[in-house]
């Protein structure tokens, strides 16, 4: 039955093996793979600066430049010819004094309250003359610098038994020490690739894990995607368009149908055996491939193998069009022409589909939002402020001048007083700094109201958290810093003079209190301004943070549900901070919390989640590693690995906590949400939350133990949770809000979309490869570092498999009933 | 009527190709063709180019599908698979993969066949050797010549054993040895009880190999039987005799009219023609021709062996002397070119006229109707039918 097929399929291969091109592209395949089969690799100390390294450039350059002024000052106060006293040096100072006196003129003149730009790299290449000598390095002053394990273990080493590169490692670590919350979480050890067995001039400062991944998700896609997706098909189109062409010829074709074959499984018969052509080159192609990452990169991915039946899916979309037009008009050259125009024809619809996404969808893609009684506001992935219209169902604009696509809404909240509090970054999206002050935005939820401007938020805030009790917390890279609700009021709104304290008592805590005491002099007046650029707290905000320490990378805060705790995590090191015993002084209400508990935890990775759930019970999560439990007194919980596995498995995006109904919601990057509950025994469950798909944001109410899911874009689903408790998990919502679309957005749906669901999206099987290959649903920008929601590309995993595999029905189909109804 | 032993049965098979945009032209490829092949017969088809013949084959082969009328193969539906699975077929152009050699071109065909590997092994050995293929059966076709392509083509399409094999051209670019041999072969694959169904340009290759023959043009079937019937018909054959010691032809022709029972007129003489250029006279059927030697040759319609029995009888009588008796008959080509011309006009009106048949009339209609009398009439009539 099947037998004349496979005749014809294996002919087909036969076909290929004789024909010149393939051998061609054999050779040249070979020659591919034998050039990069000498790269590899070797594992280096991370040691030199490079611009990257740095999460907050600002808060160095402040940093510096009050180090080096600090001892300027100490210098012309003391008068003894430049002779400092160590008491009153700083390492910041230290580093900044040893800086090439270029850079360091530059640093005087920020400490002197001059705008100076200086670019990042050309700090990087000061910090790495410090190499050459350790003379800046004093270990008196050091002392008080939070020192890693590692350059402790290095330290306590005998320095004769260092290497060079060990020492230079040593001295990044003393760097790191000396300028907390500057620097991006790097790991000890750098790949440096060789070639041949000789190394390439620069370092991959990533470790081996994230050499892997980055391997996976995107250099093999790229090589996959070049040389597979467009040269290989290319390549292919050309070889097989004479196939069905060749079939037709009276003498070939007669005979073929005189056989006692079906017409149409012969048509197919043949495609497949075109296939076949493609099959063998983009075999061998990522066979070599895996082989070279395995054998030269430790890289043993099987599912890259799963690349050969994708490549071949891809070809066998133009395949088809080929084939079908090679069987209409009998002509290769036409087949090949059709074929390219096809091409070209996927290309402008996914190219109008990306700018569709990038210019319309996405400026709508609520990032973050909160409810405040009725009403709720959003932010969005454009940059815009958003209210919800129930009377006309759609998304109002709340800034007038809305077309701040660059700049980045700060996730709004909920103050207890009903208003909202969010931020406009400008130029936000690419500097998470963003350019100049930015105010905290108070917004009535008042239909009409536009945001008002309150005070400035501390430099490079990355999220707000509402506390009970009216206050709002800001968490920038370094520092975590309260503004008390008596300070939340509009500028224009007059102060309250009950409240007793003035927004420069506001700037509060001790670093306030050095810049008021060295005000008057020239170096004073700027000081409160270079604690702003560090980051540090702006007027009306206080640090919260114990003295001496400071947030790295990765962090993250969770608040407690009565807001009296807060569980930070920062680098390795799992913080429970309590607020400390109200008195009547005024000045306690804003003291520095209290460090309760303390845990040391291995966090690999740049963004991690550290999140209550209910009230007792704390879980750390991070991307594609198991989740590690707390009690609220940082003790260790051990939970079934069932739960552990399965949470392990997904890949957090953001989680909020339901302290009301016991729960966590975590909202993964394939767009679900799932569950975790404890109950009174502390039990653990995990469940995913109904058929939810496409979650883009959630925000929980804690009096209504409502979930509120952003879906789809800017739709909002409503889950109620009251029986949560009970064990009942619901099914679905309890209700939804679908706003109006308009405009750009109508052409996006009744137009574009369709246009992109008809036609093959081959591009996108970009990210079908991506994700086979990398074992991820999406891929996640290397931009929030301070474990808040990150901005992520979804992969598009199987609307291109769907749109593909359709047009090659669809185009079989044709070619199969044409076939077998022409006479010829 | 189709009988049972029929392995191609057709009946008033049309095929009209359409083409433009809606089909608006169109050309009648087939018109009401009918024929029979009978189990174990060599069947020719001959026809001029256009004739409709390689369409015929390509509807037996399910290749194109017929737009009116009925074939049936091996009694199957002409064109289905099970018919196919039983029919061998060489087209006229064979065109192989270059990949192939003869073996691997084998291979794939016996495989689209439906054979097994062991099967195919087995019968590729005997049939290269049959075809004189042996020890070339490793080479790439790309360095084969036409007639070992025709000699392939042959063993592909005799792999599976068909009942039926349907060629087209086979001797086709073949040498004079090489053609001798592939009749030698249908001759053995006749006596094996296979059908074959030859389409051939070559009239004596038909003449040698066929038992039976249809001569097609323009879409129809012109003319259908052996050869023999084809050749022998009645009213066309023709008696020479050469006689000397004939002094008055007005009296000889009389003689040999009335002889022969042709209808006289009362008065009715042999004239001499004046186109005959003086040296020929004739009557309405007989005709004299005086030669230079003196002899006179007459023609006469040939009748029955009674006739002439009784015609040598009166010559003999009348003091006449018969030189020779020639009984000639039509070669191939002369049925094959009367009846094919190049439109129905060209059609010997004389074969036309002896069955009755008209331009515009179906064939198979004039046979049928014919058929009924005697065997002789029978014969008669196949062998002049259009």
């Amino acid at each position: 039955m099947i037998r004349p097929y496979l005749a014809v399929v294996i002919d087909s291969f036969r076909s290929a093996f004789a024909s010149r091109v393939l051998w061609v592209a054999l050779i040249a395949i070979y020659i591919f793979l034998f050039a990069i089969a000498p790269i590899g690799y070797r594992e280096v100390f991370t040691t030199t600066f490079r611009w990257p390294d740095f999460a907050n450039g600002t808060r160095m350059k402040a940093m510096l430049a009050r180090g080096i002024a600090e001892l300027d000052n100490q210098t012309d106060a003391s008068g003894d010819g430049g002779k400092t006293s160590a008491a009153k040096e700083t390492p910041p100072g230290r580093i900044a004094r040893s800086l090439p006196a270029e850079l360091q003129g530059n640093l005087r003149k920020v400490a002197e309250g001059q705008e100076v730009r200086i670019r990042l790299d050309v700090f990087a290449d000061g910090l790495n003359q410090l190499y050459e000598n350790d003379d800046w390095y004093d270990a008196e002053v050091w002392k008080s610098t939070p020192r890693l394990r590692e350059l402790r273990e290095i330290e306590s080493l005998d320095q004769s038994e260092l290497s060079k590169d060990m020492r230079k490692r040593r001295d990044r670590l003393r760097i790191e020490a000396a300028l907390p919350g500057v620097f991006e979480n790097r790991g000890s050890r750098s790949i440096a690739l060789t070639y041949a067995g000789l190394s390439f001039p620069a370092v991959l400062q990533i470790e081996k894990p994230q050499f892997q991944m980055l391997l996976n998700q995107i250099v093999l896609r790229i090589i996959i995607e070049w040389v597979l997706g467009f040269a290989m098909i290319f390549l292919g189109i050309l070889v097989t368009a004479a196939i069905i062409p060749d079939m037709l010829q009276p003498g070939s074709l007669h005979l073929l149908l005189s056989k006692p074959v079906s017409r149409g499984l012969l048509f197919l018969a043949k495609f497949i055996g075109g296939c076949a052509f493609v099959f063998v080159c983009v075999t061998q192609l990522i066979i070599g491939l895996w082989l070279i990452a395995g054998l030269r990169l430790d890289v043993w991915n099987a599912r890259l193998l799963l690349c050969i039946p994708v490549c071949v899916f891809l070809f066998a979309v133009f395949y088809s069009v080929s084939a079908v037009a090679g069987l209409k008009w009998r002509s290769p050259i036409l087949a090949i022409g059709l074929a390219n125009v096809f091409g070209a024809a996927c290309l402008v619809i996914g190219m109008a589909g990306g700018l569709s996404d990038g210019f319309v969808v996405e400026r709508d893609r609520i990032s973050g939002f909160t409810v405040s009684g009725d009403t709720i506001i959003t932010a969005t992935r454009g940059g815009h402020l958003r209210r919800f219209d129930p009377v006309q169902s759609i998304w109002v604009n709340l800034f007038p001048d809305d077309n701040g696509s660059s700049d980045r809404i700060i996730p709004p909240v909920t103050l207890s007083g009903s208003s909202v509090a969010t931020a406009r970054v400008r130029g936000g999206r690419m500097n998470v700094f963003g350019s100049g002050a930015t105010p905290l935005l108070l917004v009535d939820p008042k239909p009409g109201t536009i945001p008002e401007p309150s005070i400035e938020l501390p430099a490079g805030t990355l999220s707000l958290h509402a506390m009970p009790d009216g206050a709002i917390l800001a968490h920038n890279s370094g520092e975590l810093m309260i503004a008390r609700a008596a300070d939340l009021r509009p500028l224009n709104e007059p102060e309250n003079p009950e409240d007793g304290q003035s927004d420069g008592d506001a700037a509060g805590g001790e670093k306030a209190d050095d810049a008021k005491a060295d005000a008057g002099s020239g170096f004073g007046m700027w000081l409160p301004k270079l604690m702003k650029m560090m980051g540090g707290p702006s007027d009306g905000f206080y640090s919260v943070l114990p003295e001496g320490v400071t947030l790295t990378s990765p962090s993250s805060v969770a608040v407690s549900q009565d807001g009296n705790s807060l569980m930070v995590l920062s680098g390795g090191r799992v913080i429970r901070l309590d607020r400390p015993a109200t008195s009547p002084a005024a000045d306690s209400a804003q003291a520095r919390w209290i460090r309760s508990a303390q845990a040391e935890v291995t966090v690999p990775g740049r963004t991690a989640w550290l999140r209550y759930i209910g009230d007792s019970v704390v879980v750390l999560l991070q991307p594609k590693n198991p989740p590690l439990f707390f009690t609220d007194s940082l003790q260790p919980i051990e939970v079934d690995a069932g739960v552990v596995a399965k949470i392990s498995d997904l890949s957090v995006l953001a989680a909020v906590s339901c302290h009301s109904a016991n729960a966590l919601v975590i909202q993964a990057t394939n767009g679900q949400a799932s569950v975790i509950r404890v109950d009174d025994q502390q039990a653990i469950q995990v469940d995913r939350l109904g058929r939810t798909s496409n979650v883009e944001s959630l925000w929980w109410d804690n009096e209504k133990r409502e979930l509120w899911v952003a879906q789809n874009i800017d739709q909002i689903a409503v889950w109620n949770f009251s029986d949560l408790k009970a064990g009942k998990l619901p099914s679905r919502p309890e209700r939804e809000i679908r706003p109006s679309i308009s405009g750009w957005r109508m052409v996006e749906r009744y137009v574009v979309t369709p246009l992109r669901t008809i036609t093959p999206q081959t591009g996108e099987l970009g990210d079908t490869i991506a994700s086979i290959v990398s074992g991820e649903d999406a891929l996640q920008l290397p931009f929030a570092s301070a474990g808040e929601p990150a901005i992520i590309e979804r992969y598009n995993v199987w609307r291109p498999v769907l749109t593909c595999g359709g047009f090659i029905a669809f185009m079989l189909l044709i070619g199969c009933v044409y076939f077998s109804r022409t006479d010829f | 009527m189709i009988a049972s032993d029929d392995v191609i049965s057709i009946d008033r098979l049309t095929k009209t190709y359409r083409s433009g945009l809606i089909g608006g032209r169109s050309i009648a490829a087939l018109r009401q063709v009918s024929l029979q092949a009978r189990r174990g017969e060599i069947f020719g088809l001959l026809g001029p180019n256009g004739a409709g013949k390689t369409t015929l084959i390509k509807i037996l082969l399910g290749v194109i599908r017929s737009s009116g009328g009925s074939a049936r193969v091996l009694g199957y539906p002409a064109g289905s698979i099970a018919a196919r699975k039983r029919v061998g077929y060489l087209p006229e152009s064979l065109r192989i993969d270059r990949h192939h050699t003869a073996r691997s071109a084998l291979r794939f065909y016996g495989g689209m066949s439906g054979l097994g590997r062991d099967v195919i092994a087995t019968r590729s050995d005997e049939l290269l050797r049959l075809v004189g293929l042996e020890g070339r059966d490793r080479e790439s076709v790309k360095r084969f010549s036409k007639g070992m392509y025709q000699r392939l083509g042959l063993a592909q399409a005799l792999l599976h054993e068909p009942d039926l094999l349907i060629l087209d051209e086979p001797t086709d670019g073949l040498d004079p040895v090489g053609r001798s041999e592939v009749r030698r072969l249908l001759l053995e694959l006749r006596s094996l009880g296979k059908t074959i169904f030859l389409n051939s340009h070559i009239l004596q290759e038909v003449e040698l190999v066929c038992d039976r023959v249809a001569v097609m043009a323009a879409g129809q079937v012109r003319g259908i039987g052996t050869i023999d019937e084809l050749t022998e018909r009645l009213g066309d054959r023709q008696v020479k005799w050469d006689l000397a010691g004939v002094d008055d032809e007005q009296v000889l022709g009389r003689l040999l009219s009335e002889a022969a029972e042709l209808p006289v007129r009362d008065g009715e003489a042999f004239v001499r023609s004046a186109a005959t250029g003086g040296d020929k006279i004739g009557g309405r059927q007989v005709l004299l021709d005086r030669m230079p030697n003196g002899v006179v040759r007459a023609t006469v319609p040939w009748v029955n062996q009674t006739v002439i029995d009784r015609t040598i009888d009166q010559l003999r009588a009348s003091g006449t002397s018969i030189v020779s008796l020639t009984t000639p008959r039509r070669s191939l080509e002369d049925v094959f070119l009367s009846l094919v011309g190049s439109t129905e006009a060209e059609v010997d009106s004389d074969i036309a006229a002896s069955v009755g048949w008209k331009p515009g009339d179906d064939v198979q209609s004039v046979i049928e109707s014919t058929v009924v009398g005697t065997r002789d009439d029978e014969n008669a009539v196949n062998g002049v039918a259009r």
